[in-house]
């Protein structure tokens, strides 16, 4: 057994409070102590019985010896009385009388003497009475009636005093003890002691490692295991604990996939939140019930509700009856025009600042029951795009067609002889080349605003003497106002800065606005160009008393191939390209061009552009050139 | 010899126009609006209208349905017109009896439809006054 091969295991009470198996040894020696203690007792017990009754029938054979020795020896009686006073295990011998003395006595010296008061036991052995010895503590005295040996006479006794027993160890009492009680009781106390530690062990241990693992970890659980694992409870225990491990491993692995792809979603969930709402397309997601669950920024904006949070809203305050119905029908062959893109439905809002046309698709989504998902693109600026387009090809081709129609006309004419006139001819001929330059300007026009449009416009820089232009563009300019008798004037400072730029972009830029003034005045009207110096800047104001510019149009007539739809202006020839022209080339000089203007009224268009400083002296102090009117 | 007013206002156009009809020997009236062709077109009762379309204030068809409206000339006219919308305005001409010529034309084409437009007409009163055209002196407008 391995315990006795290591003793010193015995010392192993480590998980069990070591007062428990002292306690537990202290109580076993205090059961063995007893048990023997308890035994000898008894044993000594019944052996004193066994003398006591030997010594009571011995008392009463000594008794009838000595009544017949009395008869027929009376000389004899005192020494057959002292020799029964020398044997083992009697302490004297004695006759006493009616009287109450001792008439014989094997100690000669108490012969005559009084008799003790003795104090008799009720039980008796046969006819021998019991007595307690006053002299010895534990001694007994036996009295036996004597038969009487005359008639009258009254009974004598005998009195046997019993030497009390030595206290000493019984001998074989104490190898039955240590013998066979002893190793028996050890033997048992080891075996209970084993068994009891055997499983209190394990025990001790679960409760000891528990005490600080309410929720252990993983390897706190490790911890926990027991060593003894030849133990059925150890072994038990161990599976338990490498279960638990492994089911909060997977719990931990399973957890950590969860919580990952929990947030994974999270992240692809905003992240895609996020790209919805920045789309620059709208997005609004319908439910069955009509109520809105979703739409991004741009959706809340082209419906007029930028900046609000349509979710909840019903689509019945922003959509009209119409166009709910073709928006959320079911998916039908005729749910508006159809592409390979899918099928959309185009709306026009009516809004407080100008009409909005939104392009919609509606799609049933796949994971909603009956929920719609529309997409909205603003084709507005499309619309308008291609609305200037189809007003620029027509005016264009108008414009195009007219020359050419010159030109072919007179040459046809000049070719089939139709006039002999020599003054004439020539006049047909400097028409042809007037119209040959006149198809020239306007596809210079159109190259222009191309290379503007794509930004491969470069500048010829130079210093350019702006009132030195102005005084030649107005020059060349004065015939078409003489046609109309509209009073063309310029007024220009004493000094005028100058501007570094491109002499003929510059001089394209005050043709069209010149141009124009005098095209939009009426008869009898007055155009006036100002050069206002203005530190850095300098400023030419073109101001006419024409037809003016509507406060909607006055963005826009900036614009490409914009022209206001105007009776008075759709009369009047034009491409729309000459004040997209202008601004984009302002622009490309640092400048900035805008227009004030009051319909009916007339327009002034204010030109900046950088000028370099004056020498001499701020700008806005020289004299002016007042009435400097230079009417060719 | 029939008398045709030439509503246009490009005096270019105008001008070549009355050239030839003026070589063809027909007397030719013009003027650069819906508005004076109209008054025009009654004080002297033309055989031949021949317009453009972009016309300012009222363009070429408006005139000429004012003209059928108002009873003032029943002969074929004859439509001039730069603008890509050709179907739309044929259509509009065919309604009022006008024959459309795109520009750029050649004028002798021109002057081949306006004889057969003049010789499909029931033969109006012979012009009893005569506007010269102003062949050089106009101005151009535009």
């Amino acid at each position: 057994m391995r315990w006795l091969r290591r003793p010193w295991s015995l010392k192993n009470f480590d998980e069990i409070p070591p007062w428990v198996g002292l306690s537990l040894g202290l109580l076993y020696l205090v059961a063995v102590v007893a048990v023997g203690g308890a035994a000898l007792y008894v044993q000594k017990q019944e052996l004193a019985e066994t003398q006591l009754a030997g010594a009571a029938r011995w008392s009463e054979c000594l008794a009838r010896h000595l009544a017949c020795v009395q008869k027929t020896d009376p000389q004899s009686l005192a020494n057959e009385l002292r020799r029964a006073g020398r044997e083992d295990g009697v302490a004297w011998c004695a006759i006493a009388s009616s009287e109450g003395r001792y008439q014989l006595h094997s100690d000669p010296g108490r012969v005559g003497k009084q008799v003790e008061h003795l104090e008799v036991q009720p039980s008796t052995i046969g006819n021998v009475q019991i007595a307690t010895d006053p002299a010895q503590p534990h001694g007994r005295i036996l009295i036996v009636r004597l038969p009487p040996a005359a008639s009258g006479q009254k009974p004598e006794e005998l009195h046997v005093a019993l030497a009390p027993p030595p206290f000493a160890w019984n001998r074989s009492g104490i190898l039955i003890w240590a013998g066979y009680i002893l190793p028996v009781v050890l033997a048992l106390y080891l075996a209970c002691y084993r068994l009891f530690r055997r499983s209190v062990r394990p025990l001790a241990a679960i409760r000891k490692r528990l005490a600080h693992c309410s929720q252990p970890t993983i390897e706190q659980l490790a911890a926990l295991r027991l060593n003894d694992s030849f133990d059925q409870i150890s072994s038990s225990w161990n599976q338990l604990i490498d279960f638990v491990t492994e089911m909060q491993e997977q719990l931990r692995r399973t957890r950590l996939n969860t919580d990952m792809t929990a947030a994974m979603d999270a992240f692809r969930s905003e992240r895609l939140t996020n790209i919805l709402m920045q789309l620059p397309f709208g997005v609004m997601v319908v439910e069955a019930d009509g109520s809105i669950s979703f739409a991004n920024r741009a959706a809340a904006g082209m419906v007029g509700s930028a900046g609000e949070s349509l979710e909840g809203r019903s689509t019945e305050s922003l959509f009209d009856e119409a166009l709910r119905a073709s928006l959320l029908a079911g998916p039908g062959p005729n749910r508006g025009a159809a592409t390979g893109a899918g099928r959309w439905i185009d709306y026009t809002f009516k809004r407080p600042h100008g009409d909005i046309t939104l392009r919609f698709w509606s799609l049933v989504s796949e994971f909603g029951d009956q929920e719609h998902i529309l997409f909205m693109q603003d084709i507005s600026q499309a619309r308008e795009a291609e609305r200037a387009r189809d007003s620029f090809l027509y005016h264009i081709t108008h414009e195009l067609r007219t020359p050419l129609t010159n030109i072919r006309a007179y040459a046809e004419t000049l070719s089939q002889g139709v006039i002999d006139d020599p003054q004439t001819i020539r006049e047909c001929y400097n028409i042809i080349m007037g119209e040959t330059q006149r198809l020239n300007r306007l596809i210079e026009d159109i190259l222009n605003v191309s290379q503007l449009e794509v930004g491969s416009a470069r500048l010829n820089l130079s210093e350019v003497a702006l009132d030195g232009l102005l005084r030649k563009v107005v020059q060349d300019m004065q015939g078409n106002a003489d046609a109309k008798h509209l009073d063309l004037v310029l007024s220009l400072p004493a000094k005028t800065p100058r501007v570094r730029g491109d002499r003929d972009r510059l001089t394209v830029v005050l043709v069209n606005l010149i141009g124009n003034a005098i095209k939009y005045t009426p008869e009898g009207g007055r155009v006036e160009i100002d050069c206002t110096p203005e530190n850095e800047r300098l400023r030419i104001n073109i101001t006419d008393t024409g037809i003016g510019i509507a406060p909607e149009h006055q963005e826009k007539i900036f614009e490409k191939f914009y022209r206001v739809s105007d009776e008075r202006v759709q009369g009047v020839p034009g491409t729309g390209l000459g004040l997209a022209i202008v601004r984009e080339t302002v622009r490309l000089h640092g400048g900035n061009v805008f227009v004030n203007s009051t319909p009916g009224k007339g327009s002034t268009f204010s030109l900046v552009l950088p000028a370099q400083p004056l020498d001499g002296g701020p700008a806005d102090g020289v004299a002016r050139q007042d009435a400097s009117t230079e009417k060719k | 010899m029939a008398r045709i007013i030439v509503v246009e206002d490009d005096s270019h156009i105008t001008r070549v126009i009355c050239l030839w009809l003026q070589r063809n020997g027909h007397e030719t009236l013009s003027a650069e609006d819906g508005r004076k062709a109209l008054d025009l077109i009654r004080q002297t009762q033309p055989d031949l209208l021949v317009t453009d379309v972009n016309l300012p204030a009222m363009d070429g068809l408006e005139l000429l349905q004012m003209i059928r409206d108002q009873g003032l000339m029943s002969s074929p006219a004859i439509v001039l017109t730069s603008r890509c919308d050709q179907a739309e305005i044929e259509a509009r001409a065919d309604s009022l009896g006008a024959v459309v010529h795109p520009k750029p034309f050649s004028p002798l084409h021109l002057m081949e439809a306006i004889e057969k437009a003049l010789h499909t007409t029931t033969g109006p009163d012979a012009p009893d006054a005569v506007a010269a055209c102003d062949l050089l002196g106009s101005p151009r407008n535009g």
